[in-house]
C-alpha cells in the first residue's frame, strides 16, 4: 500500500500518509479557494481592484474603503468560509458514516430543527429580536437526538435515520409553519430570511466563536475519520440493520450534527452544500479515503461562490446564498443522481 | 490527513490576527467620521446609544422609519425597499421621490449604506443581531420599535433621537386636530364600528386590537367588533369563510397588496360577489373599501396614520379632505 | 380487525359517516340540526343552505376527490418505482406543480382557473418524468433512498426556486406559506369544477392501467412474455399520476405523505393485487383527508388550520413506526421479486 503514491511522515510517535493526488487536489483547491476570496473580496455594490484590496487588508487604505474590507467584506467572506468548509465536513461525516453519498444533514432535518429554534426565539422578544446565534445550534443537536431516538439505529446505509429525519422534517416544518402564522408580519420577515440562509451582516462577533468551535470539532473529527475510515472498507456496517449505534458512530454521528449546527447559527440553512461537497471531494480525490481537507475547502467555496453571486446579480439586493446554493445545488444533485452509475 | 487540515488551518489564523489587528484602530477613526455633539438615548431594545446631535446623513431601514422621518422633515440619504417591493412603499412614493435604495428589507446592502456615509441608521423592525451589530459598527444604530407599540411612542421617540422634538409636536397637535375635525364631520358615523381585514391567500385575516389601524380609527372614536378588540398588534390566523359573520360590522376596511403594475381589480369585484360574502351587513351596505395594505394593515407610521385619516373621509363622506 | 369480508363495507360506512360529519361540523353556527333539517330538504334558512351547499359540499367533494387521488397516485408511484416510500408528496411531484403554480403568477400577474390547472399540470408532469428517468438510471440500486432524496432535493430547489420569485412581491409570505401548505379552506366550487376535467382524465386511466400494472408487478420478462410493455405502462402511469397530483395540488395546495399513508393502510387490510390496492388506497385517501379536513376546521375553530400539517402529524409518526418495524425494507424485497 505504501507505494510512491504516498508521502509518509513520522515523528513525535505519529505517523502520516497522504495520497499525491490527494496532496495535488487539496493544493489546487486552496489556491482556488484563496483566488475567491480575494476576488470576493474586492467586489460587489463597492468595487476594489486586487491591489486596492491587498492595500487595505495590510492597513493603509484610507477612509471607509478600508473599513468596508476590514470590517465588513472580510468577515463576512471569513463567515463563508467557516460555514462552508462546516458543511462540507458535516456531510462527507454523515455520508461515511452511513456509507450513503446521499445522507446529509439537510435532508435529515437539521436545518429544520434550527430553524424552528429560532422562530421559537422571536416569540419571547419583546424587541422582535432573534435569540443568540447560539440557540439554532441547539436547535439542530437536539432535532438529532429526537432523530436517533425516533430511528433506534442506523439502519442499513443509514436508512433508519434518514427516514426518521425526513419524517421529523416534516413535522418540525408545520411547526415552523405555525409560528410563523401567529407572528405579526413585520417580525415573520426576520425569521423568514433566517429560514433562506444568507451571510448579510455576519461579523466579527460571531465569527470567532463559529472558528474557535469549527476548530474544536476538527481536533475531534480526526481520530474518529480515521476510524470511520476503516470502517468504510470492512463490511460490518451492512450488518447495521437494526442493530443499535456503536459508540464511534454516535460521537461521529453528534460532531456531524453539531458542525452542521454551527454553519446553520451563522447563516441560516443554506441548503445542499453538505450533499454536493463531499460528493465532488471524493470524486477527485479518489477512492479509498476520507478526503476530509477537500470537502471542507468544497464546501467553503461554494458558499462563497453562492454568496459573491448573491450580493452581486441584484446589487445593492441582496439574493441570500441560501436561494442560490437551492437553484444551483438541487438541478447538481439530480444530474449526480442521473449520471451515477448506480452507486448508492 | 492532518498536515493538509493544518494549512488552511494556518491560513485562517493569519488571516483572522491580521483582521483582528486592524478592526480597533478603525472603529476610533469611524467614531472619528461622527460629529462631536453627542446625546446619549435609549433604544427599543433597551441599548443605550450615542447618536448625533441633529443627524444629518440618517439611513432608514423599515417603513416606519421612512415614514417618522420624512414626517419630521428629515430627508434619508438611503432607504430599503418595503417588504417585498421594488422601491419604497406607494403612499411614500411622493415624499421619498430621489432617496437612494440601500437593498431590500432585512437584507441590506453593507457595501452602499457604507458608501452613503450615514451618521445614523434607524433599523426598526430587523429581527437579526448580528447584522445590528455590524449596521452599529459603521454608525450609530437605533432599533426604532417595539412589536406591538403604538406609533405615536415610536414617532416620539425617532423625533427624540433625531432632535426633531418641535417637529413631532407640531405634527402630533395637527393629526389630532384632523382627527377631531372627521369626527365632528362624521357626526353620526363616529360611534360606528369599523372592521380591518386582510384577505390572504389562505383565508380572511383581521387585525388585533393593538394594530396601527385600529389605534387611528379609535383617535376617531370608531369602535372594532369584539374579535378584533383582542390584544396584539398583529392579525390572527386564517378565518373559516362560515365564521365570516365575525368580521362584520358598519364598515369594513379590506386590505390588498397591490403587485405593482400588476394590480388585481378583479380579484375584489370577484370577492364581493362570494355569498358568504354577500351575507355580510357592510357589503349590503354597500360598506366595503378596498384600501393599500401597505398602509392599514402594515406597522404604519405617522404619515400613515394621516392618510388613514383621508382615506376614512373618503369612504364614508366621499369626499376627498 | 374485522374478518375480511366485513372489512369493505366497514371502510364505506366509515366513509359515509365522516362525509356527514363534514356536512354538519363547522365553525359558524350551522351545526347538526341545520344540516339535517338541509338533508331532509328544507331550504329555509338562506345561512344554513350558503354555507352547506356554497362552502361545506363542494369542501367534502373536494376532500373526497383529492384525498382519492393522492391514493391512487400513492399506488401508481409505488408500483411503478417498487419503492414503499414513492408518493407525490416525498418524490417532489406536488412541489412542481406548486412551483410551477407560483410561477405561472408571477410571469403573468394573474392566473385563470384552467390556467392554474394547466400550470399545475406542467409542473407535475416534469416532476414526475424527473422521477421516471432516475428509477430508470437507478434499476441496478436496490436503495429505496435514491429517489426518496431526489424528491426532496427536487422539493427543496422548487422551494429555493419560490422563494426567489417571491421575494420582489408584497404578499410573498402570504403566497410562499400558500404554496407550501395545503389546505381546503379557500376552495370555491369554481375552482373544484375547473379541477374535475383532471381529475376523472385520472381515475379514468388509473381504470384502464389496471390490467397493465398488473403484469407489470410480475417483473418485466413475465409482463413482455404476456405481451405488455412495461415502458410503456409506467410512462402512462406517470402521466395518470401527474394528472392527480397537479389537480390536487391546484385545488388544495401539497399534501404529503397520505399518498404514503393511504397505500400502507390498505396493504394492511390485505389489499395485495393492483386493482383492489388502488381502490381501497383511495377509499382510505380520501377518509384521511376528509377526517384532517374536519379536524383543521374544528381544533382551531373559528379559524382554520392547514390540512397538511394535520396529515403529517399522522404520517411522520406511522413513517417513523414503518421504519423501525423495517417494514420499508422488507416491502422492497417482495415488491422486487
Amino acid at each position: 500500500m505504501m507505494g510512491s503514491r504516498y508521502w509518509v511522515w513520522r515523528g513525535a510517535g505519529y505517523s502520516l500518509r497522504a495520497s499525491r493526488r490527494q496532496l495535488a487536489v487539496n493544493f489546487a483547491s486552496l489556491i482556488l479557494l484563496l483566488g475567491l476570496a480575494l476576488f470576493a473580496l474586492g467586489w460587489g455594490d463597492v468595487k476594489l481592484a486586487p491591489d486596492r484590496v491587498w492595500v487595505a487588508l495590510t492597513g493603509d487604505a484610507p477612509g471607509w474603503q478600508g473599513f468596508l474590507l476590514r470590517e465588513i467584506r472580510l468577515p463576512r467572506v471569513l463567515a463563508a468560509l467557516v460555514v462552508g468548509a462546516a458543511l462540507g465536513l458535516s456531510g462527507l461525516l454523515l455520508q461515511t458514516l452511513a456509507r450513503n453519498r446521499l445522507a446529509s444533514p439537510d435532508m435529515i432535518g437539521l436545518n429544520d430543527g434550527a430553524t424552528l429554534a429560532m422562530a421559537l426565539t422571536l416569540l419571547w422578544s419583546p424587541a422582535g429580536l432573534l435569540g443568540p446565534w447560539w440557540m439554532a445550534l441547539c436547535g439542530a443537536l437536539v432535532t438529532t437526538l429526537v432523530i436517533l431516538a425516533a430511528a433506534g439505529g442506523m439502519g442499513s446505509q443509514g436508512y433508519r435515520v434518514i427516514v426518521a429525519g425526513i419524517a421529523i422534517a416534516s413535522l418540525f416544518k408545520a411547526g415552523f409553519e405555525l409560528v410563523l402564522a401567529t407572528l405579526p408580519v413585520m417580525h415573520s420577515s426576520g425569521i423568514y430570511v433566517f429560514s433562506i440562509g444568507s451571510l448579510v451582516g455576519r461579523g466579527y462577533p460571531v465569527l470567532w466563536p463559529a472558528l474557535a468551535g469549527l476548530g474544536v470539532l476538527v481536533l475531534i473529527l480526526l481520530p474518529l475519520a480515521r476510524g470511520l475510515g476503516m470502517l468504510g472498507l470492512s463490511d460490518d456496517m451492512a450488518q447495521g440493520l437494526g442493530v443499535g449505534l456503536s459508540r464511534m458512530q454516535l460521537a461521529a454521528l453528534l460532531v456531524a450534527a453539531a458542525l452542521a449546527g454551527l454553519a446553520v447559527s451563522v447563516a441560516g440553512p443554506v441548503g445542499f452544500v453538505a450533499i454536493v461537497a463531499p460528493i465532488v471531494a471524493r470524486r477527485l480525490a479518489g477512492p479509498g479515503c476520507v478526503p476530509l481537507c477537500s470537502a471542507a475547502s468544497l464546501g467553503a467555496f461554494i458558499v462563497l461562490l453562492a454568496d459573491t453571486l448573491g450580493r452581486s446579480v441584484a446589487a445593492p439586493a441582496e439574493v441570500p446564498a441560501g436561494v442560490v446554493t437551492g437553484v444551483l445545488g438541487g438541478p447538481f444533485l439530480l444530474w449526480v443522481l442521473l449520471a451515477g452509475k448506480g452507486r448508492a | 490527513m492532518p498536515t493538509r487540515l493544518f494549512i488552511p488551518a494556518l491560513i485562517a489564523v493569519v488571516l483572522a490576527l491580521s483582521a483582528c489587528s486592524n478592526s480597533g484602530a478603525e472603529t476610533a477613526s469611524a467614531a472619528a467620521v461622527a460629529p462631536a455633539a453627542t446625546r446619549s438615548i435609549v433604544d427599543a431594545a433597551g441599548q443605550t446609544v450615542r447618536v448625533p446631535a441633529r443627524a444629518q446623513r440618517v439611513i432608514v431601514l423599515s417603513e416606519i422609519d421612512l415614514d417618522a422621518a420624512l414626517a419630521l422633515g428629515v430627508k434619508p440619504v438611503g432607504a430599503t425597499n418595503g417588504r417585498g417591493q421594488g422601491g419604497v412603499p406607494s403612499y411614500l412614493a411622493g415624499a421619498a421621490a430621489g432617496v437612494a435604495s440601500v437593498g431590500s428589507f432585512g437584507q441590506p446592502s453593507l457595501d452602499r449604506i457604507l458608501a452613503l456615509q450615514p451618521d445614523l441608521i434607524l433599523a426598526g423592525g430587523n429581527a437579526d443581531p448580528q447584522l445590528l451589530a455590524q449596521l452599529a459598527h459603521i454608525a450609530p444604530t437605533v432599533v426604532s420599535f417595539k412589536v406591538g407599540e403604538s406609533w405615536r411612542d415610536s414617532f416620539a421617540r425617532m423625533a427624540e433621537v433625531l432632535g426633531r422634538g418641535d417637529a413631532a409636536r407640531t405634527f402630533f397637535a395637527e393629526y389630532d386636530a384632523a382627527a377631531k375635525q372627521l369626527a365632528v364631520d362624521l357626526q353620526g358615523n363616529a360611534g360606528a364600528t369599523v372592521s380591518i381585514v386582510r384577505w390572504t391567500a389562505q383565508g380572511p385575516v383581521y387585525m388585533l386590537g393593538d394594530a396601527f389601524a385600529g389605534r387611528v380609527l379609535a383617535d376617531v372614536g370608531f369602535a372594532r367588533p369584539k374579535p378584533q378588540q383582542a390584544s396584539g398588534a398583529g392579525h390572527s390566523s386564517p378565518m373559516s369563510r362560515e365564521a365570516l359573520s365575525q368580521i362584520d360590522a358598519d364598515w369594513i376596511f379590506l386590505g390588498a397588496f397591490k403587485t405593482g403594475t400588476k394590480a388585481d381589480p378583479a380579484g375584489f369585484a370577484r370577492l364581493l360577489q362570494e355569498p358568504e360574502f354577500k351575507e355580510l351587513a357592510a357589503a349590503r351596505a354597500g360598506h366595503v373599501r378596498e384600501v393599500d395594505a401597505a398602509l392599514w394593515t402594515s406597522v404604519g407610521g405617522p404619515l400613515a396614520a394621516r392618510q388613514l385619516l383621508v382615506d376614512v373621509r373618503a369612504a364614508m363622506l366621499g369626499q376627498p379632505s | 380487525m374485522p374478518p375480511p369480508r366485513y372489512r369493505w363495507p366497514a371502510l364505506l360506512a366509515v366513509l359515509l359517516a365522516l362525509s356527514a360529519l363534514s356536512l354538519a361540523a363547522g365553525a359558524g353556527r350551522v351545526g347538526l340540526a341545520e344540516s339535517w333539517a338541509w338533508l331532509l330538504g328544507q331550504r329555509d334558512d338562506a345561512h344554513v343552505v350558503m354555507v352547506i351547499e356554497h362552502l361545506r359540499l363542494p369542501r367534502l367533494i373536494a376532500a373526497l376527490a383529492v384525498g382519492g387521488a393522492l391514493g391512487c397516485a400513492g399506488v401508481l408511484l409505488q408500483t411503478v418505482t417498487r419503492n414503499p416510500l414513492a408518493e407525490p408528496g416525498l418524490l417532489g411531484v406536488n412541489s412542481g406543480a406548486a412551483f410551477a403554480v407560483a410561477l405561472g403568477f408571477t410571469l403573468l400577474g394573474t392566473l385563470s382557473l384552467a390556467g392554474q390547472m394547466a400550470w399545475a399540470l406542467a409542473g407535475a408532469l416534469v416532476g414526475a418524468a424527473l422521477v421516471l428517468l432516475l428509477a430508470r438510471a437507478g434499476e441496478t440500486e436496490s436503495s429505496p433512498l435514491r429517489l426518496i432524496l431526489a424528491g426532496i432535493a427536487l422539493t427543496a430547489t422548487c422551494h429555493g426556486l419560490m422563494a426567489w420569485l417571491l421575494m420582489s412581491r408584497q404578499e410573498s409570505l402570504d403566497q410562499f406559506r400558500f404554496w407550501s401548505m395545503g389546505s381546503l379552506a379557500r376552495l370555491t366550487p369554481e375552482l373544484l369544477w375547473a379541477g374535475m376535467p383532471l381529475l376523472v382524465a385520472g381515475f379514468a386511466g388509473c381504470m384502464l392501467l389496471l390490467r397493465p400494472l398488473s403484469m407489470l408487478t410480475l417483473g418485466d420478462e413475465q409482463a413482455r412474455g404476456l405481451g405488455a410493455r412495461p415502458d410503456r405502462i409506467r410512462m402512462l402511469a406517470m402521466v395518470c399520476v401527474a394528472l392527480l397530483a397537479g389537480a390536487a395540488v391546484a385545488l388544495v395546495g401539497p399534501i404529503a405523505f397520505l399518498g404514503l399513508v393511504a397505500p400502507y393502510f390498505a396493504r394492511g387490510l390485505g389489499a395485495i393485487a393492483v386493482p383492489s390496492q388502488l381502490a381501497s388506497s383511495a377509499l382510505f385517501g380520501a377518509a384521511l383527508l376528509l377526517a384532517a379536513d374536519i379536524a383543521a376546521r374544528l381544533i382551531v375553530s373559528p379559524f382554520e388550520a392547514p390540512a397538511s400539517a394535520v396529515i403529517a402529524l399522522l404520517g411522520a409518526p406511522l413513517v417513523i413506526v414503518m421504519v423501525r418495524r423495517d417494514a420499508l425494507l422488507s416491502l422492497t424485497r417482495t415488491g422486487a421479486e
